[in-house]
């Protein structure tokens, strides 16, 4: 076997890696993380992918062997979380916004907590600031958004900023001014001002402007994504390079790089790497995406079932959707990121009983790592899903994590006994089973919002069902919702390791501006060249960023794009651009695919051309030729499945009453095998449940497809 | 289940943001109120009975088997049903000076338009409660519970100490003006 890529998700407990050959086959590898050398815990994973495949292969075999090396994980953001970034840093703002960075538009103090939550005024607090209060200075200036300097730069205030904050001790000073994307003059001026006052002092510290961070409108976020670019991208490098080194040093000769959360990659050294910081979700997006293109699916939903929340990202038209405006651990940050919304309910969410009204709540906190009660060595109290499935039978406590960790259904009897099902005077199977369809319900309920939502109907997507918890819900959370199909990879636990895999290594840049298309077509030519000029303008910036990387700019593909909505409305579609520079007749081209963008993505009754259309960004991407994985495409054969893959059978809990199921071991199964309800599909690193009354059929790609058989 | 010691941390405001929003978001604790109790009794220096906390000074205690306001250091204030404000100090800020003792010049409220009520505890002087209110506003009674009430239906108990639930403020004041 020669393996060609290699992918690896370091979580905040578990380090997952990915390994795919030639062929598309691949195994799976997990290991503890091990925070203080990552590299460990990304070694010890792989090791593990090799023994549990039985594959006698060197580690240094298997390196060398690498044309792909891909990081998703949790560095930046923990060193963010844990406020162990670089410190302390300066900031230099317009005077008056002083406290924006502080305020954070007032939504900082709620925005991530769960709406039960933010509706009480009692439940609100702000972060701990990243930078305090005395360690900004507000210099006068002010420059309008049209670019136009309205105000000149104070240029001694500048200096005794500099000064001040040289003598406070900053590691760093960044420099956020009003509207400089538009203009960057003042913010150019502050740099050149900052850079004598240290000279002149003898002390040097890094500079860092917004507008070559982010340039992008609002000034909270590009302010945040500034600030966090110093504090948690910089000292992360450090990291990563390490990494590098480490695995350079045992035969490994692929490149390192880092999924960024708008779906490409990019090496240790990019700019921007605080776009690497929230890459997590988006693996499973670009693998639902990468699934699309090989089955020809335009319109698919992923889902991820993780052990504390559910995540769900969607694309529509063959596009996933990227959001403009996110947040980093409660800070307001205006990078592009693909969206992906979650709700706190996962396998290892908690359930619990209201002690005044007796309703059962689940999450939104979770065990997470720690399964439940029924992993004694957790040392959980609290009953969670997971206990309520290995009551019920759908999860094997004798093969959970391929039998490493040992779960004790009894104790999970009793406790659930204890703390739910005798309050409410029911039985244990009884309580575990209501549970279990209550989170379905509620994951039932929000895929469906979320669909409907952008005015398109279930029946119009294609269901992908991953993470290691997913395979054992997507029955229950797919039912009645009629989507077109349900997929289910045999490598559902790994799906987003897979994901990050098809990434392409590139990165890109948005400029705001705001370019009107009046109905008569009067601004065409203006807008023709203001668009020419801001791509030109960021392929300079992007060519000399690839130089800095050692990349030969000219070996490049580059895509330009822009984001446009009709005038007045508030939300833009992102729409490619098929080379720059335009010609004007061009426009009428970017007009006609907004249209039929708008009319895929929403409703054709919601085209509203006749106020003009609004280029709110200027967009550049860039591309590196990047290998990528196959999927398996095996021989098809028999419906029935070979004996091998037949387990002893159990019994397992559904719909009010035990059925006798038969268990398959999934490493067994075969392309066309049809396994029929009830059973119960058992791997090292998922369980696949096929309840009463559903089928599921394994394709040539090793993905399950599964539906409800027609009742009548 | 919460310990005393825990609430005692809360009291003392010794718990982070991060710890308070994990109590404030989950479950009530059908025994806190008790745990509070113990906890503030054993703050004071004198050994009433807490009955009801009114605020960090005041509290609603049983003093030969009638419920009465108390402050912390001791000072009584007498029957709970009548406003206790009565019986405090008051310092009123109605004019330039005193506002500005308080806030920049333009930073504060017009004196013709509202005045600061500041009432202060006769014994400890511990500020006790602030009323922004029109100047000739009546002074304001904050909180009147009924204790029976609260703890017959509500705790589902005996109240210590017992007295018919009703505003007696107006009486006491006409009593004075005899």
């Amino acid at each position: 076997m020669m393996f060609e890529i290699l992918s690896v998700d370091t979580g905040g407990t578990m380090t997952d890696t990915f390994l795919v050959d030639r062929e598309g086959n691949f195994i799976i590898g997990k290991a503890q993380t091990t925070p203080d050398k990552e590299y460990l815990g990304i070694l010890n994973s792989l090791k593990d992918a090799l023994k549990s495949s039985n594959i006698e292969l060197d580690v240094r075999r298997v390196l060398e062997s690498l044309r792909a090396f891909v990081y998703t994980g949790t560095i930046m953001i923990n060193r963010i979380i844990e406020r162990k970034g670089l410190h302390p840093i300066g900031l230099i703002t317009t005077a008056g916004f002083e406290d924006t960075i502080r305020f954070g538009r007032g939504k900082q103090s709620w925005v991530e907590l769960p709406y039960s939550e933010r509706l009480h005024a009692v439940s609100h607090y702000y972060p701990d600031p990243i930078v305090e209060r005395s360690y900004v200075r507000g210099v006068r200036e002010r420059v309008l958004t049209s670019g136009f300097e309205m105000i000149s730069l104070y240029e001694e205030e500048v200096k005794e900023a500099v000064v001040d904050l040289l003598e406070k001790d900053v590691k760093a000073i960044a420099v956020c001014l009003l509207y400089s994307f538009a203009n960057p003059e003042h913010e150019l001026k502050v740099e050149k001002i900052a850079k004598k006052v240290m000279e002149e002092k003898g002390k040097e510290v890094p500079i860092f402007l917004s507008h070559r961070i982010n340039p992008v409108i609002g000034e909270l976020g590009r302010m945040n994504t500034t600030v966090l670019q110093i504090y948690g991208a910089e000292p992360s490098r450090e990291q990563f390079e390490l990494i590098k080194q480490h695995f350079r040093e045992i035969g490994m000769k692929a490149p390192l790089r880092i999924l960024t959360s708008y779906g490409t990659t990019v090496s240790p050294s990019h700019e921007k790497l605080i776009t690497t910081v929230t890459s997590g979700p988006t693996g499973g997006v670009l693998g639902c995406k990468y699934l699309g293109d090989i089955y020809g699916f335009d319109y698919i939903v992923g889902t991820d079932v993780g052990g504390t929340s559910f995540d769900v990202g969607l694309i529509s038209a063959g596009q996933y959707s990227l959001k403009t405006e996110s947040t980093i651990n409660r800070f307001l940050v205006n990078f592009p990121m693909i969206s992906v919304d979650s709700i706190g309910a996962g396998t290892g969410s908690y359930i619990r009983l209201d002690p005044v009204t007796k309703r059962v709540r689940i999450g939104p906190d979770s065990a997470s790592f720690r399964v439940g009660v029924s992993w004694e060595d957790g040392g959980v109290s609290t009953v969670t899903v997971n206990d309520a499935l290995v009551i019920m039978g759908h999860l094997n406590p004798d093969y959970f994590l391929g039998g490493e960790v040992k779960l004790n259904r009894k104790r999970a009897e009793e406790m659930f006994h204890d703390q739910i099902a005798s309050p409410l005077g029911v039985d244990v199977e009884e309580a575990a089973e209501g549970c279990l369809e209550l989170i379905n319900l509620e994951m039932r309920m929000y895929l469906n919002a979320m669909i409907v939502g952008t005015g398109h109907a279930p029946e119009n997507y294609h269901l992908v069902s991953y993470g290691g918890g997913g395979p054992v819900l997507t029955a229950g959370y797919t039912k009645g919702l009629n989507f077109r199909g349900i997929l289910v990879p045999t490598w559902a636990a790994a799906f987003s390791a897979f994901g990050a895999s098809t990434a392409d290594y590139g990165f890109r840049h948005d400029l705001s501006t705001e370019l009107l298309l009046t109905p008569d077509g009067g601004m065409d030519q203006i807008v023709t060249e203001m668009l020419n000029h801001g791509w030109q303008e960021l392929k300079k910036l992007m060519e000399e960023e690839l130089r800095a990387e050692g990349i030969d700019p000219e070996s490049v593909l580059y895509k330009p794009s822009l984001r446009m909505m009709y005038f007045g409305m508030l939300d833009d579609l992102e729409v490619p651009v098929v080379r720059f520079p335009i010609k004007e007749s061009y426009i009428d081209d970017i007009r006609h695919t907004y249209d039929d963008m708008f009319e895929k993505i929403y409703a054709r009754g919601s085209k509203s051309p006749e106020a003009g259309y609004m280029i709110s960004r200027i967009i550049l991407s860039c591309s590196m030729p990047t290998p990528k994985p196959k999927l398996p495409d095996l021989q098809e054969g028999e419906s029935l499945p070979d004996e091998k893959a037949y387990k002893k059978g159990r019994e397992i809990f559904c719909e009010g009453e035990w059925h006798e199921a038969e268990i398959y071991e999934m490493g067994y199964l075969t392309p066309r095998n049809i396994i029929e309800g009830p059973s119960v599909v058992e791997a090292p690193s998922t369980t696949f449940v096929v309840p009463p009354g559903w089928k599921a059929r394994l394709d040539r790609h090793r993905i399950f497809w599964l539906e409800e058989n027609k009742r009548g | 289940m919460e310990t005393k010691e825990l609430v005692k941390d809360i009291i003392e405001g010794r718990l982070s943001m991060e710890e308070l929003y994990r109590i404030i978001s989950s479950d009530k604790n059908p025994g806190r109120f008790k745990l509070v109790l113990e906890v503030l009794q054993e703050k004071v220096p004198w050994d009433e009975k807490i009955i009801l906390p009114l605020s960090d000074s005041l509290f609603i205690v049983c003093k030969d088997n009638k419920p009465i306001v108390k402050c912390k250091c001791g000072f009584e204030f007498g029957d709970y049903r009548v406003n206790w404000k009565l019986k405090a100090k008051v310092f009123v800020r109605d004019t330039l000076e005193s506002l500005q003792e308080l806030y920049k010049p333009f930073m504060h409220s017009d004196p013709n338009w509202t005045e600061i009520r500041e009432y202060y505890c006769p014994g400890c002087f511990t500020l006790l409660e602030t009323e922004v209110v029109p100047p000739g506003y009546p002074v304001i009674f904050d909180f009147l519970p009924d204790i029976n009430a609260f703890y017959r239906e509500w705790l589902g108990e005996e109240p210590p100490c017992e007295a018919e639930f009703m505003d007696k403020t107006l009486e006491y004041i006409r009593e004075r003006m005899k």
